[in-house]
């Protein structure tokens, strides 16, 4: 075999290396003149992904239907395979799923002159994914999409600013962008060093199009950078000066200007108007910003806001379209603008025209998009082996599922079956417990219930915690809850078992308050007659609350720290956190509490099968969470007045 | 090792610097020729006649000489319509589906006319090359066109009532807009209720079709009384189960003209809900949807399943042979748990002089796949602190007791 000298194999790569370069770069062509024109620029969009990496069983309510989230479109042999018409609701169609979003980005790519693809934040949490890898598969799947950049969410600090930062420098490989936060310039070298990876912002040159986007993080459900010396090392800045500062700093170098916010609507409408009531702020509007793209709430706004800004004497002085497009991967979002170029950047500015927003469904219809979906395959075999993730143990026969919101606004089924879990616990054995309804995450569906969906649904890695409160400061508890609860349209933020009050939401004289505190089970019969949650049937035989009792009380971890604004557990000295997992807790207790399917609800499970059926067998070895078991029962009674 | 190093640097260099396959129109210049004032907010356009000119435009400023059909819509308040009517689906915008109505030769077409659909607010043609093979996806719109904004009876009232279906009662012309309302010539627009979780609005210069349910989920920022500033109440219009909304709301107090006098409540009697197969007498009822209206003379019905699920009971009247009746067409379904404080659970027979509150009804198809329809009426009295000092409250016991059957 002969080989090259190295002298003579070194002249030839350069010579390919030049060729090659100056073969490339024919390519390139001038800047394209867009002096006067309208241009488009289009913008995908998703948000609060929260590791739903993998398609997810789920049935869409009406708003989900109204935004083209139709269970029907999946109910055939393609889309599922085994699906029998004559039990519609077993078929397991799925949603979400990270390689069918990655099919839609590049499918409506491909149908834009100009696309940048952002993403609101939140990519964190939600799934079993994240528990097992820390969000490495998150950040590894968005980049292999080409994400172009994403806000930095609340959730991506779950477990710990220097997690964040590990994943961050090994797996993003796009910019993440948090203007409003000033992160500590630690010089202790164990201290997270985000500061060095989360960016103000980023300017995009779109094939002649350049745009700006300011990076929002979230701070009203980050309550812990608050605080001085928080362990994440984030200080918060104010959020229309930051905005300002960087629209100022922006504004003449670019078109375009769009704030990437997971701050939350009420914020970002704040952001984009002033003078909305006149009890908020009258400063002057801000001025500058073309679009705000959104998270954190879950929401879909179709079609987007459009926010007029005005001035003190009403006059309208400019406009910011708002649009926020879902959560945990069931949509993609798609915003055209239509840019009106500056014929003389020195003179006037470059607007947006007009807009056109879309939303797609990521349903069983869409297919997997393969290169994203070989990254995701070993993280998904093992999770499955890592969690167990298949293993059913329990049974929603329906036909209503187990919701973690009542209708009444007052206690909920599954609240009420968490919190039992919690309070009868083997080493926790309260006299009530209390946890925030915002940490059960979704609904129990109808159909089995396996690993997979406890993850879901809590996918947080809290504990149980024991804390020993007096009577007064079980009372502060709960009015603490029902001032929250009348801030968000008088949906208790708290489920409860042990424990039964009127969350009294108005009260001209004393504000939202709670009132007439039982501490047993079944105390309705206990609230005065004239209560609207008054049992006539029974005896009493709860104790009201003692103002100098003392009461052991199952929360958990999150609001035993002050998570949710609970202060008065924060402040307490007697916590204990058991470390039992509350995911574990709930599991146990399905399994060992709640008693199996019935022959009748089997019989409506398995229509086609007989007693010996897997179907069948399966079915009478899970438990059977129906309509009787921890049922709303007005524990925690909404009252106005 | 050097050489893979420059090869390397080179590649990235030029990965880096190459942009984008660029060809054919980058933008489509959109001029309107008539009318020659495009209108203004404060002097919007009457005529919905519009004339124009089109030319493609290249990379480099110049008119691409090419042949192609162009799809056109109108955009106003938020969304776009297809070919200047109802809004584009996912199946034919862009698809090559329907007939492109634009067709430029050598990269130009001049002296288009069309006629301008019932638009509102500041409305924008909207031209893209994407209904061809090879569609450069160049898009183009028109300076806006100023056009009035809806009033409430706009988005409430129904674009033909001889073809309103009375049966579901979902029927705004402007479902799925991002509305932008304004009051009406004299009128004002005064909030009437505030509930926990949306509020209503009636418009006082408006004699149907003047008042609106507007859902915010969190505690409204109002107060009964309020005057909303005319263009200042945004929000997306949906359909409720039957019931015209305004979603996630904006809106600015008039704050040196509230607290305003409330619109008296709309007299009715239990015989004006009994439509029957009577699409005028429906009609009206969908005109007084979220509007305060008062019944006089009733009987509390015993609580029945409806209590039992949804915390509703039922306000007998009076037939002609003078007895309170329970049935469907002789009595109100009548909600307040939770707000109006000493009725509930109803306590049967408590003679009602006066009920008062915000008319909600719900209606629509029992299923996507029986198509039959439902159709009910909720009467929502009103928290008395909600409401302005001296105003009486909403449910006024006569004192004596009746008989319900």
């Amino acid at each position: 075999m002969r080989y090259a000298s190295p002298l003579k194999m070194d002249r030839q790569l350069v010579l390919g290396s030049a060729l090659a370069f100056f073969a490339a770069c024919t390519v390139e062509r001038a800047a394209p003149d867009l002096r006067g024109q309208d241009v488009r620029l289009t913008i995908l969009h998703t948000a609060d992904i929260h590791s739903r990496l993998v398609p997810y069983r789920f049935a869409p309510g009406s708003i989900d239907q109204a935004l083209g989230l139709d269970p029907t479109r999946c109910h055939s042999a393609t889309y599922c395979p085994g699906f029998d018409m004559t039990n519609p609701s077993r078929c397991d169609c799925d949603f979400g799923g990270i390689a069918r979003i990655a099919t839609i980005i590049k499918r409506e790519r491909s149908h834009a002159a100009r696309s940048l693809h952002l993403d609101s934040g939140d990519a964190f949490e939600g799934a079993p994914i994240f528990n097992v890898f820390a969000g490495e598969a998150e950040f590894r799947t968005l980049s292999a999409l080409g994400l172009d950049a994403a806000a930095l969410g609340n959730h991506e600090f779950d477990k710990g600013a220097t997690n964040l930062e590990l994943q961050m420098r090994k797996w993003a490989a796009y910019p993440i962008l948090a203007a409003n936060y000033n992160f500590y310039d630690s010089k202790d070298p164990s201290a997270p060093k985000l500061g060095t990876l989360v960016q103000p912002f980023v300017i995009f040159n779109v094939d002649g199009v350049k745009v700006g986007v300011i990076g929002m993080g979230n701070i009203s459900s980050l309550e812990s950078i608050l605080y001085g010396g928080n362990t994440l090392g984030v200080q918060p800045m104010d959020t229309r000066q930051t905005i300002q500062y960087h629209v100022n700093v922006l504004r003449g170098q670019v078109d375009v200007v769009i704030v990437l916010s997971h701050l939350g609507l009420d914020e970002d409408e704040g952001v984009a108007a002033s003078m909305i009531l006149p009890d908020q702020n009258q400063e002057a509007a801000l001025d500058g910003v073309d679009v705000i793209l959104g998270g954190h709430l879950h929401i879909v706004l179709n079609p987007p806001k459009i926010i007029e800004r005005v001035d003190a004497t009403g006059k309208v002085t400019g406009r910011t379209i708002l649009a926020h497009s879902g959560a945990f991967a069931k949509y993609v979002g798609r915003l055209d603008l239509v840019v009106h170029m500056t014929e003389d950047p020195q003179k006037t500015r470059s607007y947006v025209k007009t807009f056109d927003y879309q939303v797609f469904p990521v349903d069983g219809t869409v297919p997997p998009d393969a290169d994203v979906e070989n990254i995701l395959e070993p993280y998904v075999i093992a999770a499955n082996r890592n969690l167990d993730l298949t293993r059913e143990f329990g049974e929603i026969p329906g036909p209503s599922k187990v919701v973690r919101n009542d209708p009444s606004g007052g206690d909920s089924q599954l609240g009420n079956l968490v919190t039992a879990s919690m309070r009868f616990r083997q080493g926790v054995e309260a006299d009530f417990a209390v946890t925030n309804s915002l940490g059960i995450r979704a609904d129990f569906e109808v159909g089995p219930l396996n690993t997979e969906q406890m993850y879901n649904v809590f996918p947080f890695d809290n504990t149980i915690a024991t804390v020993f409160l007096s009577g007064d400061e079980t009372q502060e508890m709960f009015n603490f809850v029902a001032r929250k609860t009348a801030d968000r349209g008088c949906r208790t933020q708290a489920q409860v078992s042990g424990v039964w009050f009127d969350l009294v939401c108005s009260d001209p004289q004393k504000g939202p308050h709670a009132e007439n505190i039982f501490i047993g089970d079944h105390c309705g019969h206990c609230r005065p007659p004239t209560d609207p949650g008054y049992d006539p049937n029974g005896t009493c035989r709860c104790a009201p609350l003692n103002p100098f009792g003392s009461y052991k009380v199952a929360v958990n971890d999150y609001i035993a720290n002050g998570g949710s604004g609970f202060i008065v557990l924060q402040r307490n000295t007697t916590k204990f956190n058991t470390g039992i997992s509350l995911r574990d807790a709930m599991i146990d207790y399905i399994d060992t509490s709640i008693p199996p399917c019935q022959a009748a609800a089997c019989q409506a499970l398995c229509p086609n099968s007989g007693v010996d059926s897997a179907c069948y067998r399966a079915c009478e070895s899970k438990a059977c969470i129906d309509a009787a078991a921890e049922p709303h029962d007005g524990r925690i009674n909404i009252v106005f007045r | 090792m050097r050489g893979a190093a420059v090869l390397l640097v080179a590649l990235l260099a030029c990965v880096e610097q190459k942009g984008p396959v660029r060809s054919g129109a980058q933008s489509i210049h959109l001029n309107i020729t008539a009318p020659q004032s495009l209108g203004t907010r404060d002097q919007p356009l009457q005529s919905r006649n519009v004339t124009f000119d089109v030319d493609l435009i290249g990379p480099d400023g110049k008119v691409v000489p090419v042949d192609r059909d162009l799809e056109l819509y109108t955009w106003f308040l938020g969304t776009l319509g297809r070919n200047l009517g109802p809004a584009p689906s996912d199946l034919s915008r862009c698809r090559g589906v329907l007939p492109a109505p634009i067709h430029v030769t050598q990269g130009s077409a001049k002296n288009i006319s069309v006629t301008l659909p019932l638009a509102y607010g500041p409305v924008n043609l909207w031209l893209e090359d994407c209904h061809d093979p090879g569609a450069s996806w160049a898009v183009g719109a028109s300076d806006p066109l100023w056009f009035p904004y809806p009033t409430i009876q706009n988005v409430q009232q129904p674009l033909d009532l001889a073809t309103f279906d009375y049966r579901i009662f979902a029927d705004s012309p402007l479902e799925n807009k991002q509305v932008q309302i304004d009051t009406s010539p004299g009128g004002q627009m005064v909030v009437t209720s505030v509930f926990a979780q949306f509020y209503t609005v009636t418009d006082t210069g408006l004699s149907s079709f003047s008042s609106l349910d507007v859902y915010s989920f969190s505690k409204p920022r109002v107060q009964v009384g309020d005057v909303i500033v005319g263009q200042s109440l945004t929000g997306a219009i949906s359909e409720f189960v039957g019931m015209t909304e305004l979603n996630f709301p904006l809106q600015r107090i008039d704050v040196a003209h509230s607290p305003a006098p409330l619109p008296p409540p709309v007299q009715m009697t239990i015989a004006d809900f009994n439509y029957g197969a009577d699409a005028a007498k429906a009609a009206r009822l969908e005109s007084l949807e979220a509007s305060v209206v008062e019944l006089r003379d009733g009987c509390v019905c015993p609580a029945d399943s409806s209590y039992d699920q949804f915390q509703e009971w039922k306000l007998a009247f009076k037939t002609t042979t003078g007895n309170y009746n329970c049935g469907r067409n002789y009595s109100m379904t009548m909600s307040t748990a939770g707000v109006v404080v000493g009725w509930d659970p109803p306590q049967a027979g408590r003679h009602v002089q006066v009920a008062r509150g915000v008319l909600v009804n719900l209606a629509g198809l029992a299923s996507k796949t029986s198509g039959n329809p439902f159709s009910f009426f909720v009467l929502h009295p009103r928290n008395s602190s909600t409401l302005p000092a001296g105003t009486p409250p909403d449910l006024v016991d006569a004192g004596d007791t009746c008989t319900p059957m």
